[in-house]
This record gives C-alpha cells, structure tokens and sequence, in this order.
C-alpha cells in the first residue's frame, strides 16, 4: 500500500530542486495548515506573534519562528486521524483479462473512470466495476458489454483515506530558526488518557489510583 | 511510545520514519476522572542549520483529576547539518496527582529526544525526566549523536528515586550515562562507547542468563552506582543448586558455597556448582515448606570472588561473619586465596595456591574421608582466629612461612 508520506516526500524533493525560487510567507495571525493543504509546501515562512499549527507531513525551504510564535500540531486523542485525499487523472489500462490495481488503497466512494480526454465518462456498474480487497488494495476492471476498448488507457478519479499520525513531521531544505521567546510546542499533544501503547492503567481500591503513562521510561 | 523500542542505527539518512511511537501514552484513570494526555511529537529534518534559541516542548501533560496518572513525555527528533544555539529541549514525563501521604496517580515516564547532526553547537538544557507522582515515572532518554562520533544516550531523572524502568534493549554506536535516580533495565549486550553509571542511579542487568554486556570504552560505576541483577536467576527451587525439600523442611540453595541445610534427618541443602574462576550460570533458588524451625536463622556458604589483574589473581572466601555451611575451592597455583569471617573452604583433593591468607574466623578443612593437601608456593599467613578445622590438619606443605 502506497503512504501519503511517499508523495509528500516526492512533493518536498521537487521544492528542494525548486528552492532558488523559493517564496516567503509571513503568518502572523493564528493559522493551521491541514495535510492535505500543500499550499505553503516549498515556501521560507515565517511565524510571528501567532499560532501555527501544521498538521501531516510538509516541506519548507526554510522557517523562522520569531518571539511570540509558535509552532505546534493537533491533538488527536487516538494518535491519529483519518484524513480523505483525492486522486485525479490516474492513469490505468483497462482489459477484459485482468484488473487494473490503483495506485492508492483505502479507496472510499465511487470511481469515475473517464477517457483520456476526461469529457467522456464511463458507466460504473455497466462499463467497469471496483473491488476493495482485503488488504485495502482496490481494482476496477471491465464489466462484459463494456463501451471502453480491451486495452483502452483511461483516466481515474478517486477519493482514498489515510490515517495521518499526530505530530510536527516537517522538512525544512535550508535553516530552520528557533528565536529566543518563541518555540515548538506539542506538550500533552500525544495519546489522550488511557491511549497509547504504553498507557498508565489503574488500581481498583476504593480510589482508583491511575499510573503514569510510559514513554521511553515506564510510568 | 512503546517502552521497549530498540534505538537502531540513527544517522538515518533519510531513513527515519515517523510513526505515532513518538507520541508520548496518556495516564491512566484516577479516582476523580481521566488521566493526563501525553507528549506530543516534533520532527524537524534540516537541510541546513537548525539556530535553537526558543523552545522545543513534547512534554506529557499534568493530571488535573484526583489521583489520575501523569502523562508520557513525547518525541522529539532533530536531524540538521549543524545545531547552535542556546535554547530548551524537553520529552518530560507530566505529574501524577498525589496528597502528601504518597496516594494518587504516578508519573508519566519521560520521552525521547534524539539530535543528529554533521556539527553540534548546541549548548542548551535538554531533559526527558520522569513525571512526579506518588511514584516517580522511569527516566526518559536523549541521545545525541554527530556523524563520524561515538553518540551519547542520557537517561537521567532529575534526582528522582522511584522503581520506574527505563528499558533499553539495544544501542548502536553510542555511549551511555546513567544518572540522578534513573534505573536503566539493559537487555543490551553491547555498547560501543563509555558505560558511567553516576551516584543514585542503577543498572538492572538483562533478561537472559548469563548477562554479558561488552562495554567498548570506559565501564565508570561511580559511588552509591550499582548494577544489580539481585533476585533475577532461578525460580524457586530452580537451577542446579535449588533447595530441596527433606522431612517437611526446605533448604537454601547453593551456587558458590553450599545452600543451607535445614534438616537433621536428611539432606535438603543445594549443591555447589558452576566455576569458581569464570562463572557464568545464575543463582538457584531455595525452596519453601515450613519455616524452619524454632525461628533459628542458618546462613549458607560463602560464595567466590575471583579477580584477576595480569597475570595475578586473587581468590577471596568471605560471608560477612556468619556462619554458616561451606564453600568448595579449586586448586588455583597461580593466584591468591583469602578466607575470611566464617567463611568455611573446603578442599576435595590436593590443591595448591600462590599464596594463602587466613584471616580472623576464616577456615579451611577437607571433605570427609579425605586428606588435605595443600601447597602454598609463597607466603601462608594464618591470622588470630583463624585457621584449619575439620577431621584432621591434612598435609601442610607450604613453601613460605606461616604466622598465626
């Protein structure tokens, strides 16, 4: 299964190539920055006197948090939040032989499959049909009677949902600047109470009495 | 984070893969509600240099409800070409809810900092303490490590004393430092850099029996350090000594010297074994029946010390001024032999040593229906209140001489 991560890295190594033309971005109202939201990707930023929370993994070519700024991610009680990312114009060839695999997995709601101009739509549940495997994997394949050619190239639009771990997952390609008076903060952002693979447990006396957490060391 | 995560090669090269391990866990329910959340997590891969004046926080968060655990300190994880700066960096486990009787919620454990970098300059705090609580949470752990050096992981906790672990199960290319209350639980079995073990912190030695660590660089265990693997061989009446049961009453187990033997009518004391000079097996355990009788107290035998410095090597027979059952000696013509307070050797045939000390209630003898024969190839000094016991003197043919 493909990870969000592998085309965001794909994402953040263009920018890199593409940093002398970098673009600076200054942030100085209170701001989140979602994983899905690429925008900012490849810019210098800069956070002053604001609270920039950024989500998913990102790249900048470079960052300044400036007194008062801080920079900081959601709070995601389970450790993780499931996000729905969209694919658009996927290339796929379609036979009467075998299925054709799609490049993401967790596929949620209809394929549209469409010719290579992407103006003709074909006929889900006449022209071709969609399996989710066991695995998350997800094929379309051609239904007997189709109006696509054996062999036809088409374009794929979809919709896929990936788990997107909390946290600050940045890549900044030049220098990253941490000033006096400002910071990253993610205190009491990981697992929430009772969450987590080392979570504190509890006594049952006639108070319950609840242990720490365990990180590297036990709680 | 999962505590028993093994720390693998870290220069990651682009390796690095960030998971929600890093997310420090929330603590557990307290009698008036939830636990505290814990620590998040901060990876920053710099192209460049990585100037940190400001702050860097994954701490776990503080209990608000009553009795409620503390939670996890949280990850951070910085990969840059150069650090400088001045700034704070801290995985700090958060507080328990506690009252001053000691009952309430305990400490979250700390969490993980790592810095990798081609350059280090930085010279500011970094800190992954354990939480306070009615028990202190175990000691996190920061690792900093400069390509092309031996790497340093600190695990440190503040001055806490508490019975919180702090598990390590394998470490590539680094030094360690315990410090400050910290109690490291290593099932690692090599480090490549120095091992320093500093006042108020311990070492509990691994899972597996024998437990045998090669330590690269400098072994340290400063004062009031300890490594201690205390309580961890054989179960109850386990191993090769284990405590027998005779006529309802149940022996004490022997490795060293022989376990107790509690029963007058018949045998129940754990056996001897293992090698004096390079022992390698675990501790027997001792067995349970009754207690034993009219609340007397028995102590076993003395076990060995054998140290060897060159080519010189030391034998020492020691129980602490107790007496109790006996110890077995191997002949050693190379090195030393000291016997001391109540320690009781005992030689099964003809034996010989460099040299002999018999210090006060210290005492040699031979096994029944035997001959002792000893030679001493230098000097033999047999202190005040000491001396040889048993059936008979055997055949003393010590070169040097003799003072009592």
């Amino acid at each position: 299964m493909k990870q969000i991560k592998t085309a965001c890295v794909l994402m953040v190594a263009v920018f890199c190539l593409l940093s002398s033309n970098a673009w600076s971005l200054l942030i100085t109202n209170d701001t989140a920055i979602g994983p899905l939201n690429l925008s900012c990707d490849g810019s210098d930023i800069i956070v002053s006197n604001c609270v920039l929370t950024i989500d998913g993994l990102h790249g900048f070519n470079s960052l300044l948090v400036e007194s008062n700024g801080v920079l900081t991610h959601s709070f995601f009680p389970s450790g993780s939040s499931n996000f729905m990312f969209r694919v658009t114009n996927e290339l796929q060839v379609l036979s009467l032989s075998n299925p054709a695999a799609l490049d993401e997995s967790n596929v949620v709601g209809t394929v549209i499959v469409t010719d290579l101009s992407g103006t003709n739509a074909y006929v889900f549940g006449a022209d071709y049909g969609e399996t989710n495997l066991p695995d998350g994997a997800a094929e379309i394949y051609m239904l007997p009677g189709s109006s696509i050619s054996n062999g036809a190239s088409v374009l794929v639009d979809y919709q896929w949902e990936e788990a997107v771990h909390a946290g600050l997952d940045l890549i900044i390609s030049n220098n990253a600047t941490i000033a006096m008076g400002s910071g990253i903060n993610a205190g009491g952002l990981g697992y929430g109470p009772r969450a987590g693979p080392g979570f504190g447990t509890s006594s049952y006396g006639i108070y319950f009495e609840g242990a720490g957490g365990g990180g590297f060391g036990n709680g | 984070m999962d505590p028993n995560v093994s720390w693998g090669p870290l220069i990651s090269g682009g390796g690095f893969v960030f998971t929600s391990n890093w997310l420090g866990s929330g603590g557990g329910t307290g009698y008036g509600g939830a636990g505290a959340n814990g620590g998040g997590a901060i990876v920053l891969n710099v192209g460049g240099t990585l100037e940190l004046d400001g702050a860097l926080n994954a701490d776990g968060a503080g209990a608000t409800n009553t009795f409620a655990g503390g939670g996890a300190g949280g990850g951070i994880f910085i990969e840059a070409t150069t650090i400088i700066g001045a700034g704070s960096v801290h995985s700090d486990g958060g507080a328990g809810d506690f009252d001053l009787s000691g009952a309430g919620g305990g400490g979250g454990g700390g969490g993980r900092v790592v810095f990798e970098c081609l350059t280090n300059g930085y010279s500011g705090v970094m800190s992954a303490y354990g939480g306070p609580g009615s028990e202190v949470g175990g000691a996190g752990a920061v690792l900093t490590q400069v390509a092309g050096q031996i790497g340093q992981l600190v695990v440190d906790n503040a001055g806490q004393a508490g019975p919180a672990l702090s598990p390590l199960l394998a470490l590539t290319n680094s030094s360690v430092r315990v410090a400050n209350g910290a109690i490291l639980a290593a099932s690692l079995t090599s480090i490549a850099g120095d091992f320093t073990i500093t006042t108020n912190a311990m070492v509990i030695g691994g899972t597996s029996s024998p437990w045998v660590l090669s330590v690269g660089g400098n072994l340290d265990i400063q004062p009031g350090g300890a490594v201690s693997l205390d309580g961890q061989g054989y179960g109850p009446a386990q191993g090769p000594g284990g405590g027998i049961i005779s006529y309802a009453l149940s022996g004490g187990a022997g490795h060293g010297g022989y376990g107790v033997n509690v029963s007058s009518f018949g045998y129940s004391r754990g056996l001897v074994y293992d090698s004096q000079f390079t022992p390698t097996n675990a501790g027997s355990g001792g067995n349970s029946f009754y207690p034993v009788p009219g609340g007397s107290v028995y102590a076993g035998g003395a076990g060995t010390i054998y140290t060897q410095f060159g080519s010189a090597g030391q034998l020492v027979i020691d129980n602490d001024g107790q007496t109790g059952t006996n110890t077995p000696i191997v002949s050693a013509p190379d090195a030393g032999l000291v016997v001391q307070n109540g320690a009781v050797g005992v030689f099964g045939s003809p034996s010989a040593f460099n040299s002999l000390v018999i210090n006060s209630n210290g005492w040699l003898t031979e096994m029944p229906g035997t001959t002792l024969n000893l030679v001493v190839s230098s000097n033999a000094i047999i202190n005040a209140g000491g001396g040889f016991m048993g059936d008979g003197l055997g055949n003393r043919n010590g070169n040097g001489s003799i003072s009592a």
